[in-house]
This record gives structure tokens, C-alpha cells and sequence, in this order.
């Protein structure tokens, strides 16, 4: 039997507004055509790996924001790899609703999309079944899965959704449920984190997700990837292939001990040096008097990197530069504040509310040392 | 901490004038708006200079304005003061803009304002961290002004200003130094203010970003729309462009359908002209034959004619004219001969004659003599009638005979000469039908008229034939030369060549298909949806672009709500974190409460008991938001502090100050001055001879500046032998 070679990938929300942009806003341009150039190098791999199956798992075109010319660009992107059978299952980014490119608009011979409903498809020449289906609107609560196939000896399923969150809202996939249906590989979209699961069943199941190709926020910094599938009676073989066009990373730089904004660039320029290419954020931390001295610090730190390093932002996360080892010790309303607020600090789990407990807290010393309590 | 002496260069209504004080009490007694408010304010302006504190923009103080000189051009004085065993004189220029301060040690003249360094407003606090007290702080515990100053101050304001002393012992006695945690609170208040504390306020940034981002949420709702609408026009386009093919489709059927009629048309019309090419070379063709025939037929007719043509052709009149000449020649040779043997006849004859007795008439005239005769017989007159009337019958009739045979004669003569002139006329005639006769032997050889009526004959027979010829040469079809041949020519060719150019495509047309009308018409029906469809094609395209580039400002629109919203996250975070500081602040105020109330009763107490005649000995701060309360010492009972009367909350208050400086003096080892600005205005004779020992242990640590409009005071304290110093405000 000839070993099945399948190239998985999901949520690349061709066409939705950028996230998080940073910069200028007429620059935004930019960006979308990165994703399109991400698109295009995934078909070039599948072009030039000749694989027979591209799996694209949901949120692939942005429901409202497809235009004809991203339309027109997608179809010939597509058209390039006509020997290759491409399995679209609509998410809940573009449900597969009568006013969905999906539905009215003409997609070409090699493309496949799945409609709302389960649909099982059979390949002799690799006696695999791939099972699919689509979200019909922008939510699912509806767990559900195709009738189990078994006189096939590959299955592989197709489909949108949240795997293990029984709650979800975008299409629950139970574990329990799927286990039975001894599966090979299940290629899921949905969440932009890359993550894989194996089900102890007797074909040791594999959901994955390959996550976002090009990162849509923040949250998805470092490389992205497409999954290379290979499936034979040994099992299923995944490979990541690096696909982004332009990284997210986020790079924190403790400051504390630059004291001028010289030895700040510096720590900064040592800091990104091999990140020239990607979308910057850098998280100035540590405790710096900096931003007390010179309120447009970080604008002239900016300026200064702008030259070299285009798409940079810096964020200010420094603290006052307070000795809190002292103050705590204090028996005084100061020290007394300091052990209370760090007393809360250390209960919260939540890391946004973390960030604002900080902030009380430096917010308190301010204040204090404003009425001049800290000689 | 000694103030030794003043001098203003220039302060309200103070111009170069100095004035001296000295340690211990200093009474200052002089009428209303004679200067003593000005002095303390002077005073506590040339400590702390004329900035507001508290703020982070410099900005002057209220009361800045108010004592700026008019007239002179200096504002502000010198300090002369002894702090520690240490004499300084801090000299201060308070013009707004050109604030500077300037502290010497005045026994060695060393310049120590260097020692002082800037703030982040460029100010030296020399004053503040000499004493540790901020100039708020010293104006609400060392400087108690009149009470008719603050008697306007609210009940709510007084209890707010208590519960502010209260706060500042309790953190004085805390960590020795300024807290105050209402200003602490205040600051973040202030914080909160300038963020905006509810979205209510609009101008502050809090309330513009949560209008921004309900504008732009309520845009990018609009253009929600925008987008269904864009996706709907996608949806419709895409039917139009369905609509477009099968059209096009049917068009294309239509076309070649009537593509194929069309060929067939031509063919057909191409066909018709062939066709009329044809029928004239047979329509030639039968003119040809006929011309033949035709010729044929002249032929003979004109072989006849030859045949038939008589020596001379005669007409009707030449045979009329022959046989009327034959027969008046006969008819005048016999008359002629008539007329001689007439002549001769009448020549001859004479007319008959009756005997005389012969009665004309015999019979009748025998008839009458028989009755005459018998008649006399019967009558004689009848006899003579009749015998008569026979006579007339007789002699009448022979009368008339012999009239008639006269006449007879007569007619005779006239008859044979009339005759003989008759017979010359028919002589002559004769002769001239003799003369023409042989006229006609001359010209023809003959007058007989039976040969004439031969050639008459014949004369008409070859006439019918040349009509006859003459309507076969009329009848005879005109031919151009070499018509047929052209005609044939051009047949031949034009059938070759349709049939190589339609190939047969004509021959399954038939008529029914060949309706090109209704094809036409519904081929221009198609036509024309393929129009209108192109027409409502281009207007959706159009309006798909349009909707497209809005798309593109969707983004933007995100973009901006993306922004906005997380700049209010910020802002919401921030305020949430200055919440937190101050409810966590008051937490940490709370837990270290206790230590508060025993040590502000014990300072108190002494002076609260002076002040209210014994009535009350201890306060209690209560920072559960109740406010302070007076303990009675015969029943232990609490009373708050908003039960008491004026006159007792402003003792309560002279005291709980007067505690403060104590301790802030006793804790900082700086003993403060205190300036009292008609304070005791409101005091009855009583209370002012209870409270002035008091004022007057107190100035033996500290230096008290007392103003007063009243003579009372300095007669009071004289009475009870007090020393103290008689301040003038005359230089």
C-alpha cells in the first residue's frame, strides 16, 4: 500500500482585519498581503511536494470581508495545483451559508467543500475515506460526527471545532465519542496554537491541530507552521513546515540596570538582533526611573530604532524604580500598603488583573511619595 | 523654630517695613483692617512662597493675588528665623515668574539655598524640610485663623477638616513624618477626575474613549450592513452572471439557428436570382422558337402573296367604277335608242278623236237618256231635270275631252323637245363612258369588268396576307444578339457556383423553420435581456467595487476600534488600579488605626478639658466614616462631635490643633510657631480666661503670634500676669 502524503492547514482568515497592528495605519496593506504570500507559499509546497491532499480545517476565507480580487487570487492559487484534491470544511469564520464564497461563487474541479451536514468521500487508489463538514452559521453547539466507516483502511476526518471543551460553542468534538471511531487522523482548525493529541484507541488516533500559518495576533508569536502529513499501515507521520511569511514576537528587556536611554537601545539592538525581519514587541520590564525623568522616552527610543528596525513597538512595562524590599519593612502606612498589595498580588491567578494590582500598587507609592512620605 | 523678624519689600499693605517678634507670646492688638491677617499671611508666604502645593503644574496660590502690591515693584520680603540654635534669614521673591529663594546662615552669611536642591517644579522646599511640614499642613495646624473666616465653612466641611487633623496625627504619630491620607486619596481622586470617573464625562478622556468606541461600534454596525449588503450584491452578481451564460447560451442557438436561416435565405435569394437568370433564358428560348416559327410562317405567306399578286391590284371603287361604266355605256346606248324611236313615235302619233255624238261617257250618258226618258213617262219636270242634268253630263264631259286634247298636243311637242334635248345629254354622256372604257383598255388592257373583279379578288387576298404579315413581323418577340448564349452562360455558371459555395445547406430548410421572422424577433428578445443583464451586471459590479473599497475602510474602522478599545482598557485598568490603591491605602489606614485614639487623647485631653470647662475630657477619632465623638467624663457617655454646640466643636477644634502642633513639635523636635488670627473672637470673657494660661504654657515652648482687634486679650493676660510681648504693626 502507497503511503498517503497530506498537507494539513486552518485558520488563515484570508481577508479579516488585521489585529493588533502597531503601526501606521496606511502600512496595513502590508500585512494582508503577507497572509496572501502565506497562502501562496503553502500551495507552492503542495505544488512542489505533489501532494494528492490539501486539507484546509475552517476559517479559511473571512465570511464579509472576501473581495473579488481575494477571491480571484485564491482561485488561481488553487488552480495551480489541479492534481492535488483540496478539502475545504468551513468554520465559523466562514460558515458555509447561501451568502458564502462557498455557495456562490465557482470553485475549481480539484476543490471540495464540504457542506453543513457529514459527507464521506472514497479514494480507491488509497482505499481512504476523508469525512468532513462544515459550520452552517457562525456558532455550533451541536457535537456531532459522520457515521463510523470501517471497511476502509485509512480514515481521515476534516472539521472545525473545539476538541475536548464539551461546552464550546464552536462545534464540541467529545473525546469519548471519537475514540470509537478508530480513526487515523483527525485534522481540526479553530485554535491558532499548534497542538496534537493522540487517543488511546487501537488506531491511536491523531487530532491536530496545525495552528494559524501566519500569526493573527499577538498571542501567536515565533514561527508557524503547516502540517506535512504522512499516513501508512505504520501510522501517521507529521511534519512542521515552517510557512509564515512575517513573525509576531514579543521580546521582554529587563532595564533595570540602563540608566540612560543609550544603554536602553543597546540592551534593545543585542536584544532583537536576529528579529530584524519580524513584527516586533518589546516589553521594557524591570524597575527604571527613565520614564520619570524623560516622559518621551519611548518615543525617542523609537526614533532612534525606527531606522533599522522597521516594524518595532516598545511598551513601557517598567516600575517606579522603588525599593519595595524596604518599603515593606517599613512600620509605617507605606510599608503596611506595600505588604498589603503584594498580598493580594500573590493571591491573583489572573494575569491581566496581576498587571493592574502592579499598577494599584505602584499607583499607592506614587501617591504617597507624591506627599512626600518617602524621603 | 523662632521667627525673629519680617521684612516685606512688598506684601499687600506692607511696603519696606520690617517687624520684629520674639520668642514666646506676641500679641498683636490692633483694629480691623489695620494689617494683622496680612502679617501672618506675609509671614507663611515668605515661608512657603506663593505656589500652590499639591499640584503638578505650578500654579499660585488663592490668596497670591489678593496681597500682590499695587503700586510697588517688588513682591515678597525676608525671614529672619532661629531653628535648632541656627539663624537663617530666607529672603523670597514671590513675582510669578521670577520666583526665587534665597536662605543665609546669618552669623556666618554662608548661602545654604544650595543645599536645597529642586523639585520636579523647580522648587526648593527649604522650609518644608526644615520643619518636615508641608505648607498645608502648617496653615491647618499652626495657623488658626479667625473664625469669622471660617464660620462660612460648611458643618460637613468642618467635619471633613476634623477628620483631616485626625488623619494627619494618626499618621504623624505613624512614621513621624507628613501623611495625609485624604490628600494621598485626594491626589488619586484628582488621578481619577482627570481620567474621568464616568463616562458621563465627555471632555475627560475616559468618556471620549468609551464615546469613541460607541461611535465606532455603532459604525462598524453600519457597516455591517454594508457588508451584508456587499455579500447580497456578490449573491446577485453571481445570478447575473448565471443569467449572463444561459443567455448567451440561447443566444448562441438562436445565432446559429439563425446563422443557418440566414445562409439559407441568401441561398434561397442567391437560388431566386438564379432562378430569373433561368427563367429568362427559357422565356428566351421560347421567343426563339416562336420568332422561328414565325419566320416560317412569313415565309409562306410571302410565297403566297407572290403567288396571289394580281397584275394590277383593283380596288372596290376601280371595279365599280368598271362595271358602272360597261353599264352606262348599255344603259345610254339604249335609252339613247329608247328616246329616237320615242321621238319618232311621238313625231308620228296624233291624238284621238270621238265622233260628236259619242258621248264620253257612254254609259252613263245612255243611263241617263233612259231615265230622262222614262222619268218623262213618269213627270215631264222630272223628265227635264234629269233630261237636263244628261245633257250636262254629255256637253262637260265633252268639253273636258276637248280641253284634254288640246292640251294633249300641246304636252306632245314639249315631250319630243324635251326628249330631243334628253338625247343629246345621253349622246354626250356616252360618249364620255366610251372614252373612258377605253381609258381603262389603255392603262390596264382591259375594261372588262370580270377580269377587273378577278384582279379584284386577288388584289384582296394578297392584301389579308400582307396584314398577316404584318402582325407576324409585329408579333415577332425582339432578341438581342446573343442573349441566350449570355443567358445560358451566366445559368450554368451561377448553378455551379451555389452549390459549391451553400454546399447543400439549403436543402433542409424547410418552411416552417424558415419562420426567421419570430427567430428575429426572439433573438433581439434575447438581445436585448443580454443587454439589460450587461446593464445590470455593470451597475452590480459598480456597486460591488464600492462596497469593496468600504470594505477596506471596515478594516479601518476595526483598526481604530481596536485601538480605542484597548487604549480604554488601558484607561479602565488604570482606574481600577488607582480604585485598588485607594481601597487597599484605606485598608492599610484602617489596620493601623489603633494606634490613633490613645495617644490623640492622651495630648488632647488636657486642652479639651480646658476648653469645654471640663464638660468633655477625651475625643475619639471614629474612621468608620462617623466622625470624631467627645467622651463625658462623669457618665463615660460618647456624644458626637455634630451634637455639640458651635462654640464647643470650635474649642474642640482650637484644641485638637493645638494638640497636633504639640506633638508634631514634640515628635519633629521643631518647635513650631503658631499664628492665631483673631481666633478667640467668638469667645466669651469665661472661655478666653480659661484658654489664655493655657496659650500662655504653651508659649513657653512655643513662639505664638496672637492678632487680635480686641483689647480684652492683652487686658486679660495682664490681669492674670502673663508675660508676653506687645507687637505694633506702625514701624
Amino acid at each position: 500500500m502507497q503511503k498517503i502524503s497530506f498537507v494539513h492547514t486552518a485558520d488563515l482568515h484570508l481577508g479579516e482585519p488585521v489585529k493588533g497592528w502597531k503601526w501606521s495605519k496606511k502600512d496595513v496593506w502590508i500585512r494582508q498581503e503577507e497572509y496572501l504570500q502565506t497562502f501562496q507559499r503553502i500551495i507552492t509546497f503542495v505544488e512542489e511536494s505533489s501532494v494528492p491532499f490539501l486539507l484546509i480545517a475552517g476559517d479559511f476565507l473571512e465570511h464579509g470581508f472576501v473581495t473579488t480580487s481575494l477571491y480571484q487570487y485564491v482561485l488561481t492559487q488553487l488552480e495551480r495545483i489541479p492534481q492535488t484534491r483540496v478539502f475545504i470544511s468551513p468554520g465559523n469564520h466562514d460558515p458555509y451559508r447561501v451568502d458564502s464564497v462557498y455557495q456562490h461563487e465557482e470553485w475549481p474541479e480539484n476543490v471540495y467543500i464540504f457542506s453543513d451536514r457529514w459527507e464521506t468521500l472514497y479514494f480507491p487508489e488509497y482505499d481512504l475515506s476523508i469525512s468532513g463538514r462544515g459550520f452552517a452559521d457562525f456558532s455550533d453547539r451541536e457535537s456531532s460526527l459522520p457515521s463510523p466507516i470501517h471497511d476502509t483502511t485509512y480514515r481521515l476526518y476534516v472539521v472545525h471545532g473545539d476538541f475536548k471543551e464539551d461546552q464550546s460553542i464552536y462545534f464540541p468534538i467529545l473525546e469519548d465519542q471519537l475514540m470509537e471511531h478508530e480513526v487515523d487522523y483527525v485534522a481540526l482548525g479553530h485554535i491558532h496554537k499548534r497542538q496534537t493529541y493522540c487517543l488511546k484507541n487501537n488506531k491511536g488516533t491523531i487530532v491536530h491541530y496545525p495552528g494559524s500559518p501566519e500569526a493573527r495576533s499577538w498571542k501567536e508569536t515565533g514561527e508557524r507552521f503547516i502540517t506535512y502529513g504522512k499516513m501508512d499501515e505504520k501510522g501517521v507521520f507529521l511534519e512542521s513546515i515552517p510557512i509564515h511569511t512575517r513573525k509576531y514576537e514579543q521580546v521582554e528587556i529587563d532595564i533595570s540596570d540602563s540608566l540612560t536611554l543609550n544603554r536602553v537601545e543597546q540592551c534593545i539592538q543585542a536584544a532583537i538582533n536576529k528579529l530584524a525581519e519580524d513584527y516586533i514587541t518589546i516589553q521594557l520590564t524591570g524597575r527604571s526611573s527613565i520614564g520619570t525623568d524623560d516622559k518621551n522616552w519611548l518615543r525617542k527610543l523609537e526614533s532612534r530604532l525606527s531606522p533599522i528596525y522597521t516594524r518595532i513597538a516598545l511598551e513601557d512595562w517598567t516600575t517606579p524604580d522603588y525599593d519595595l524590599k524596604q518599603l515593606r519593612t517599613q512600620q509605617n502606612l507605606i510599608g503596611t500598603f506595600v505588604k498589603l498589595m503584594e498580598r493580594r498580588i500573590a493571591q491573583e491567578t489572573d494575569k491581566k488583573r496581576k498587571r493592574m494590582l502592579q499598577a494599584a500598587l505602584y499607583k499607592g507609592i506614587d501617591a504617597m511619595e507624591r506627599e512626600a512620605i518617602i524621603q | 523654630m523662632i521667627i525673629e523678624r519680617v521684612h516685606f519689600q512688598g506684601f499687600g499693605r506692607f511696603q519696606d517695613q520690617t517687624i520684629q517678634f520674639q520668642p514666646g507670646l506676641n500679641v498683636i492688638q490692633a483694629p480691623n483692617e489695620s494689617g494683622k491677617s496680612t502679617l501672618l499671611q506675609g509671614i507663611f508666604a515668605l515661608m512657603y512662597g506663593g505656589v500652590q502645593e499639591g499640584r503638578r503644574v505650578r500654579r499660585e496660590a488663592d490668596w497670591y493675588s489678593g496681597y500682590r502690591p499695587w503700586i510697588a515693584q517688588q513682591y515678597g520680603g525676608e525671614i529672619d528665623y532661629t531653628l535648632q540654635n541656627t539663624s537663617y534669614r530666607l529672603v523670597r521673591n514671590l513675582i510669578k515668574g521670577r520666583e526665587q529663594e534665597q536662605l543665609w546662615n546669618r552669623l556666618t552669611g554662608e548661602e545654604l539655598h544650595h543645599h536645597f536642591s529642586f523639585d520636579q517644579r523647580k522648587e526648593r522646599k527649604i522650609i518644608e524640610t526644615q520643619l518636615g511640614l508641608s505648607g498645608e499642613l502648617f496653615q491647618r495646624t499652626a495657623y488658626i485663623a479667625s473664625y469669622s473666616d471660617t464660620g462660612s465653612l460648611s458643618y460637613k466641611q468642618e467635619k471633613k477638616w476634623q477628620l483631616k487633623l485626625t488623619e494627619k496625627l494618626n499618621s504623624l504619630l505613624d512614621q513621624g513624618d507628613e501623611v495625609e491620607l485624604t490628600s494621598v486619596l485626594g491626589y488619586l481622586d484628582e488621578q481619577l477626575n482627570e481620567m474621568g470617573k464616568t463616562e458621563n464625562a465627555k471632555q475627560k478622556p475616559f468618556g471620549m474613549l468609551i464615546e469613541k468606541q460607541q461611535k465606532l461600534s455603532e459604525e462598524l454596525e453600519k457597516e455591517q450592513e454594508t457588508q451584508a449588503e456587499c455579500l447580497q450584491t456578490r449573491v446577485d452578481l453571481q445570478k447575473l452572471w448565471r443569467e449572463k451564460e444561459q443567455l448567451e447560451q440561447e443566444y448562441q442557438v438562436l445565432s446559429v439557428q439563425h446563422q443557418r436561416i440566414s445562409i439559407a435565405l441568401q441561398c434561397k435569394a442567391e437560388w431566386y436570382r438564379l432562378d430569373k437568370i433561368n427563367a429568362a433564358l427559357e422565356e428566351w428560348e421560347v421567343a426563339n422558337r416562336k420568332q422561328i416559327a414565325l419566320q416560317d410562317k412569313i415565309y409562306q405567306l410571302e410565297e403566297k402573296k407572290k403567288l396571289l399578286e394580281p397584275p394590277f391590284r383593283m380596288q372596290m371603287e376601280d371595279l365599280e367604277e368598271c362595271n358602272g361604266l360597261h353599264y352606262q355605256h348599255q344603259t345610254f346606248e339604249k335609252r339613247i335608242a329608247q328616246l329616237e324611236h320615242q321621238i319618232h313615235e311621238e313625231e308620228q302619233m296624233s291624238p284621238p278623236t270621238l265622233p260628236w255624238w259619242k258621248p264620253v261617257y257612254p254609259f252613263l250618258t245612255y243611263i241617263a237618256l233612259f231615265l230622262t226618258g222614262s222619268s218623262l213617262f213618269y213627270s215631264t219636270i222630272l223628265g227635264f231635270v234629269l233630261g237636263t242634268t244628261t245633257f250636262f253630263l254629255y256637253t262637260v264631259s265633252k268639253v273636258i275631252q276637248e280641253w284634254n286634247r288640246k292640251h294633249y298636243n300641246q304636252s306632245r311637242l314639249w315631250s319630243i323637245q324635251t326628249n330631243r334635248k334628253l338625247l343629246e345629254q345621253y349622246q354626250l354622256e356616252h360618249k364620255v363612258c366610251k372614252e373612258r372604257l377605253e381609258w381603262w383598255q389603255q392603262r390596264v388592257g382591259t375594261n372588262d369588268p370580270s377580269i377587273i373583279r378577278k384582279w379584284w379578288d386577288q388584289t384582296q387576298q394578297v392584301e389579308k396576307i400582307e396584314w398577316e404579315l404584318d402582325s407576324l413581323t409585329r408579333e415577332q418577340p425582339i432578341l438581342k444578339k446573343g442573349e441566350g448564349k449570355y443567358l445560358r452562360q451566366k445559368w450554368e455558371d451561377g448553378k455551379r457556383e451555389l452549390i459549391t459555395k451553400y454546399k447543400g445547406a439549403f436543402c433542409d430548410i424547410t418552411d416552417k423553420q424558415v419562420d426567421s421572422e419570430s427567430l428575429v424577433l426572439s433573438r433581439e428578445t434575447v438581445h436585448k435581456s443580454m443587454q439589460l443583464n450587461s446593464m445590470q451586471i455593470g451597475e452590480k459590479q459598480n456597486s460591488l467595487q464600492e462596497l469593496e473599497s468600504r470594505l477596506k475602510e471596515i478594516e479601518q474602522l476595526h483598526m481604530e476600534w481596536e485601538r480605542v478599545s484597548s487604549e480604554l482598557e488601558r484607561v479602565k485598568e488604570e482606574k481600577e488600579a488607582i480604585r485598588v490603591a485607594q481601597e487597599v491605602l484605606q485598608e492599610a489606614y484602617r489596620s493601623r488605626q489603633g494606634n490613633v485614639a490613645p495617644i490623640l487623647q492622651q495630648i488632647s485631653s488636657s486642652w479639651i478639658r480646658t476648653v469645654t470647662n471640663k464638660r468633655y475630657d477625651c475625643l475619639f477619632a471614629d474612621f468608620t466614616g462617623d466622625g470624631l465623638s467627645a467622651r463625658i467624663p462623669e457618665t463615660g457617655r460618647k456624644e458626637k462631635i455634630d451634637q455639640l454646640s458651635t462654640g464647643t466643636l470650635m474649642q474642640m477644634v482650637f484644641a485638637l490643633k493645638m494638640s497636633i502642633v504639640q506633638y508634631i513639635s514634640s515628635e519633629s523636635n521643631q518647635q513650631l510657631p503658631i499664628l492665631l488670627d483673631d481666633c478667640f473672637v467668638y469667645y466669651d470673657s469665661d472661655r478666653l480666661a480659661s484658654i489664655l494660661p493655657l496659650i500662655g504654657k504653651l508659649s513657653q515652648t512655643h513662639q505664638i503670634l496672637l492678632c487680635t482687634c480686641h483689647t480684652r486679650e492683652m487686658e486679660q493676660l495682664n490681669q492674670l500676669r502673663q508675660t508676653y510681648h506687645a507687637v505694633s504693626l506702625i514701624s
